[in-house]
């Protein structure tokens, strides 16, 4: 497989990811807005995270989709989702109450499921920074 | 560039109608323990109606047998 095909499978990953989950949450706005705000650690942020986060997994797709800003996209995805993983492991450990605030399907993946889940795209978001680093962009 | 564009660009759509597709199936009916039916995700059932530490049966979805009990 070459390195470009792997790239591009690598980014079409990502931006599903990204483009499911920021719909399902803005299509399920008022119970995530809810989740959000029932979690111990951002409650105070929440009526900011509510928007922030399904716009920047948006512009963080729309980065992935072209070659020129790839590597941002990379980058993005990584620090989201490694983000978001310590979030699970710290609300898995400290909190009492543990509400989740994912979107779509992923609701449904139990909270040791989503942090191997998440851990995938970690490494996949690391390949991709890893490549694309060597990888000339398409012009 | 443009293969790239359209790999990346079918997953966007790809996603973009799998999240529409699932906002629009027909949600689970939950029996509260009041008796009193309401319908969503297990997830929206939680959080409108069973807040708090999971330690005792909230509600049973009518089509699986399935209680909202996620930590003791």
């Amino acid at each position: 497989m070459s390195r470009k095909l792997l790239l591009d499978i690598l980014s079409a990953l990502l931006v599903f990811l990204f483009v499911y989950t920021s719909i399902s949450k803005l299509l399920d706005y008022d119970t995530f807005r809810r989740q959000l705000g029932q979690s111990p650690f951002i409650t105070l942020y929440a009526p900011v995270i509510v928007w922030a986060l399904p716009i920047g997994e948006i512009i963080i797709a729309g980065f992935l989709l072209y070659p020129r800003t790839r590597l941002i996209g990379f980058y993005l995805s990584f620090f989201l989702l490694s983000l978001f993983t310590f979030y699970l492991v710290a609300m898995l450990r400290l909190s009492y109450f543990i509400p989740c605030s994912c979107g779509g399907v992923l609701q449904h993946l139990s909270w040791n499921a989503h942090i191997v889940f998440n851990i995938v795209f970690v490494i996949l978001s690391t390949i991709g920074v890893l490549m694309q680093d060597r990888h000339t962009p398409a012009q | 560039m443009k293969k790239t564009l359209s790999l990346a660009f079918f997953a966007a759509l790809c996603a973009a109608g799998s999240a529409f597709a699932g906002k629009m199936k027909a949600d689970t009916q939950w029996m509260l323990n009041d008796d009193t039916i309401v319908t969503g995700t297990s997830t929206t059932v939680k959080i409108l109606y069973c807040p708090g530490p999971n330690n005792v049966q909230c509600a049973v979805s009518l089509d699986g047998n399935v209680t909202i009990i996620r930590k003791t």
